[in-house]
């Protein structure tokens, strides 16, 4: 049941989920170990598809790990034990995406009993639903909840946007957290204390003059950053690094990931200058 | 509203936008929004354009209807941008457009797309100096020797030109998508919320801000629920509320502290054992939270449902409308096809009737004193004017009657996720894809 007027060509795969989802909806005799396998295998591909945008949504990806979150709790209470019957399908296989009805079979190894397998639940390899729904492990699941969630931290909260925006009267500011060298002397930093005191959330001055940043943020995934090519910002050119004396103006809502962002950049520092430097022509 | 116990008879007033079947995707519309008189109208699009129309004065001798909205200003918002940081191409459709009280001549409003919020002023301008000594009318400069008398510059009229220009910009204050904003009722501050905190920001000021609400956590991977809306009540300048993906709204009082992670009140409804599926928590996501004019009760909008809430009663809703409940035995399928992450907007009439979206271009009103509701379809085909509304019925099971629609011949391409009523009248703008529908209250 998809409507009428939907637009988009269906591919076999997405044909073959559609039938699957109106079975779900319409019929009372699925059972219900085939349909929370059935949703299950929809989650994760969805959460694999949004893995390979640029910028997964936030919020569909949240909701869509916490349903595996609970199906996976579950499976878990139902056997009593993590669950571990995923047969021939590593984590890292590409089958989440590569659903063809026809060409995957559900094989279980002989030693496992009727109960351990509730969460799957066969009747015949032959029957079209089962024989499109893959076996998945604890492991698995939580992998791909942990994995699409790493990657949303690590692609959002790096640094705020580099953006330069024209302002009727105003000159925009820009937070200082980067550490990029300020080439342009036209950016006019308000050395000002913050009046605002307050805030629990900030880029304090000590926070970011304080050299033990390292320890911190060891985990910090910085595989992104490994590669060549160091694509440096094009816009206008950022305030000082923190090297420097001069109060630091804060940015409250720019958070603490500046610090890791700080770190990775020190690394590129001397790089990104001499790019900058030859962009600018100084 | 709908007084005297007698319901509102709405009728087809205008529409805008392209006929056309092809909707380009610039044009989709989203956001609706009435400014405080109810005088202008704007809309924001995917393209990055706000359109502001302009009600007519009414006409003494047309009795039977209400001004027409005009055209009254056009301009690009915002423009799509590049960080090349993160290599990621920033959107410039506009999430969300707010209005500003009036206090002089020229309009404000407040427009924002996923990372930058503008204050945008809307001036007019029906005059114009002419009879400069040194400049010519097209602005050359005349050469001193020719000028041999001296003339006083004066206005003369010109034809009426609106004008927008930015006038502040809020930048670099979110990590994550911007998903409301909401000026405070003291008119010098205003929230601006994303996924995972909501800022606060003075008009005057764009160099910072305050981070008020912060939930995210300190590993990602614990990351279980996400802010959805955010609003400041309507009186109180000190109070306001955010809804999350879990459905629960929490009301915060920046007088407590500085950062206000800790609610004041939580407001949650416990769940329904018997409507419990896979898809539970994913159609309990609140969309949209409105406060009512008066600031004592405040709507959710969900999935499937509207709940008016009792700002003194937090352990469930007072009320709640199903706006389309024959959608929940198809919930795998709209989850297949990714509508159940639709996010419907809603809207009050003061505190008595509340508005809202739904699919096939219908929308839903219900009315809390008569405790009746009405369904009706944005739709070019009763484009006649002042011709009432038939009311829609759809089939959720069983024999269809005449006129009504089967729940599978719903087209879920056509949403209408963004409502909004006049703050004074009964009128009311519906937008379905690319265009926006006007209907008023039939007058006799």
């Amino acid at each position: 049941m998809l409507g009428r007027g939907l637009k988009r060509k269906l591919s076999d795969y997405e044909e073959n989920v559609a039938g699957l989802s109106s079975a779900f909806d319409s019929s009372r005799n699925l059972p219900y170990p085939l349909k929370r396998q059935l949703v299950l295998n929809m989650c994760l591909t969805k959460l694999q598809t949004y893995k390979m945008l640029v910028e997964p949504n936030l919020h569909r990806s949240v909701l869509i790990a916490n349903t595996v979150r609970q199906i996976q709790e579950e499976m878990r209470q139902e056997s009593g034990q993590p669950i571990n019957v995923c047969t021939g399908i590593t984590p890292s296989s590409p089958s989440y995406t590569g659903m063809e009805s026809s060409g995957i079979s559900l094989q279980l190894p002989s030693g496992i009993s009727q109960q351990e397998s509730s969460c799957c639940d066969l009747r015949s390899a032959e029957d079209p639903i089962e024989n499109s729904l893959l076996i998945v492990s604890d492991d698995d699941m939580s992998s791909a909840i942990s994995s699409i969630l790493k990657d949303l931290d690590f692609v959002e909260d790096i640094s705020p946007p580099t953006c330069l925006v024209p302002s009727g009267d105003d000159q925009p500011k820009f937070p200082e957290n980067t550490g990029l060298k300020l080439e342009d002397d036209r950016q006019d930093l308000k050395g000002a204390e913050c009046v605002f005191g307050s805030f629990e959330i900030s880029n304090s001055t000590s926070y970011l003059k304080d050299l033990a940043i390292d320890d911190i943020f060891e985990d910090i995934d910085t595989s992104m950053y490994d590669s060549d090519f160091c694509c440096p910002p094009l816009m206008p050119p950022r305030p000082p690094p923190i090297a420097t004396e001069e109060p630091l103006k804060t940015f409250p809502s720019c958070n603490s990931s500046s610090a890791s962002n700080i770190q990775i950049c020190r690394t590129d520092l001397s790089e990104l200058d001499h790019i900058m430097e030859i962009l600018v022509g100084s | 509203g709908a007084g005297g116990g007698n319901d509102i008879q709405w009728c087809f007033s205008q529409v805008k936008g392209a006929v056309d079947d092809d909707v380009a995707e610039a044009d989709i519309i989203s956001t609706v929004e009435f400014n405080h008189s109810g005088e202008l109208l704007a809309t924001g699009d995917k393209g990055g354009r706000v359109v502001i129309f302009q009600q007519e004065q009414e006409n003494k001798t047309q009795s039977h209807s209400r001004g027409e909205y005009n055209v009254y200003s056009t301009f690009q918002s915002h423009e799509p941008e590049f960080d090349y940081l993160k290599s990621l191409e920033i959107e410039e459709k506009i999430n969300k457009i707010r209005w500003l009280p009036q206090k002089n001549a020229a309009q404000f409003l407040l427009s924002t797309n996923d990372k930058t919020i503008k204050l945008w002023k809307i001036s007019e301008r029906d005059k114009r100096p002419e009879g400069y000594n040194l400049k010519e009318e097209d602005g050359r400069y005349r050469d001193p020797t020719t000028v041999t008398t001296l003339r006083v510059p004066v206005f003369r009229p010109m034809d009426l030109m609106v004008e927008a220009s930015p006038r502040r910009i809020f930048a670099n204050a979110h990590t994550y998508h911007i998903n409301s904003i909401s000026i405070n009722s003291d008119y010098e501050t205003y929230l601006s919320a994303d996924d995972l905190r909501i800022n606060l920001w003075h008009l005057e000021i764009t160099d910072r801000s305050f981070n008020i609400v912060d939930i995210k956590p300190a590993n990602m991977e614990e990351l279980t629920e996400v802010i959805t809306a955010a609003e400041f009540h309507p009186n109180s300048c000190n109070t306001f509320v955010y809804s999350s993906s879990k459905g629960t709204i929490r009301l915060c009082d920046m007088r407590a502290s500085a950062l206000c992670d800790r609610h004041s009140k939580l407001f949650e409804e416990p769940e329904d054992p018997s409507n419990r599926s896979f898809f539970s928590e994913i159609i309990s996501s609140i969309s949209d939270v409105k406060f009512s004019h008066s600031g004592r009760y405040m709507m959710t909008r969900d999935y499937l449902s509207v709940k008016i809430w009792d700002l003194n009663m937090e352990n469930r809703p007072v009320e709640t409308y199903q706006v389309h409940e024959y959608l929940r035995s198809k919930l795998c399928s709209l989850y297949e096809n990714d509508c159940i992450f639709d996010k419907f907007e809603c809207c009050w009439n003061g505190s008595d009737i509340v508005m809202t979206g739904s699919y096939n271009n219908f929308f839903r009103m219900f009315d809390r004193n008569t405790k009746r509701d009405i369904t009706l379809e944005a739709s070019r085909e009763n484009n006649k004017p002042r011709t009432v509304l038939k009311p829609r019925k759809v089939c959720a099971s069983g024999k269809r009657k005449k006129d009504e629609i089967s729940v599978d011949s719903l087209d879920f391409n056509k949403k209408i996720l963004h409502t909004a009523w006049h703050p004074k009248e009964n009128i009311i703008a519906v937008a379905t894809t690319n265009n926006l529908y006007i209907f008023q209250d039939k007058m006799n």
